[in-house]
């Protein structure tokens, strides 16, 4: 289980626009934001690595199923903007291979000012150390050749 | 042509990461299994191949009395294999500890 918080200030406190009709000037105030959310995860290796290892097929052993969500609360400079929590939470699964990680998510709106509809998140990492081990896997200082410490040290 | 509805949106993200780490794969005998017969050696697979020379395994039993006689062999045909020789052992529990060197330097 991971988690976050933060707090988001807008580069300028208001937006000024003029209407082009009437000719009348107007101002919208920018809230400040606190972000926050976190994420719920359960590794199918760590299960076979460290707990028990229920000889399940080779695929399950390598998905992490997951839960993130993240939230926005206006906390101040929002008076009169209407402007309410806004976030989504996404259930998704991850396969963990031994040179990529394939993820893939929902991401659920949790209101009405969140969002209208279900969207996807589907993300793809390369260990570049491992596809490219003589290269740019390598360290770019020091020697490369070096002896490594022993566990312990 | 619109192959992605306007309330679907796909995001690819590629990005870096570092994971080299040597994980365990499986074990014989399996993680948190029991078994009939005692064994005369561990057997670890890991995710990488490994440095035994900085790659330990520790094997305790219930009062934490160590029942591996402190060696740790790489199989001479699979460097992501370690053979852990062990002491006669009786019934009980017993705790496996372990701590190894990927060949790429990363310490798990």
């Amino acid at each position: 289980m991971t988690g976050q918080v933060g707090y988001s200030w807008p580069t300028r406190s208001s937006t000024s626009s003029v209407d082009p009709d009437t000719g009348l000037a107007s101002s919208t105030p920018n809230p400040q934001f606190l972000t926050y959310g976190f994420t719920l995860q359960y590794s199918m290796p760590y299960l076979k690595s460290s707990v028990v290892d229920l000889d399940l097929p080779a695929f399950l052993n390598h998905l992490i199923s997951i839960v993130e969500t993240q939230f926005a609360t206006p906390v101040a400079n929002n008076s009169g903007t209407g402007v309410g929590t806004t976030g989504t939470i996404n259930p998704g699964v991850i396969c963990v291979g031994n040179c990529f990680q394939v993820g893939l998510e929902a991401i659920v709106p949790v209101n009405h000012a969140s969002g209208t509809g279900v969207g996807v998140l589907a993300q793809l990492h390369l260990y570049l150390d491992d596809i490219f081990p003589k290269t740019i896997g390598r360290p770019l200082f020091g020697p490369q050749t070096g002896t490594p410490q022993p566990p312990g040290n | 042509m619109h192959y992605l509805s306007t309330r679907v949106r796909l995001f690819l993200l590629l990005c870096l990461a570092s994971t080299a780490h040597a994980l365990l794969d499986h074990a014989s005998p399996r993680v948190g299994s029991t078994v009939v017969a005692a064994p005369t050696e561990l057997l670890l697979w890991f995710t990488q191949k490994l440095e035994p020379a900085f790659s330990a395994v520790e094997v305790r039993d219930a009062s934490g009395a160590r029942v591996d006689d402190g060696r740790v062999q790489l199989d001479s045909s699979d460097a992501s294999l370690l053979h852990v020789p062990l002491k006669p052992l009786v019934r009980g529990s017993y705790e496996v500890r372990w701590r190894v060197l990927s060949v790429d330097t990363h310490t798990t």
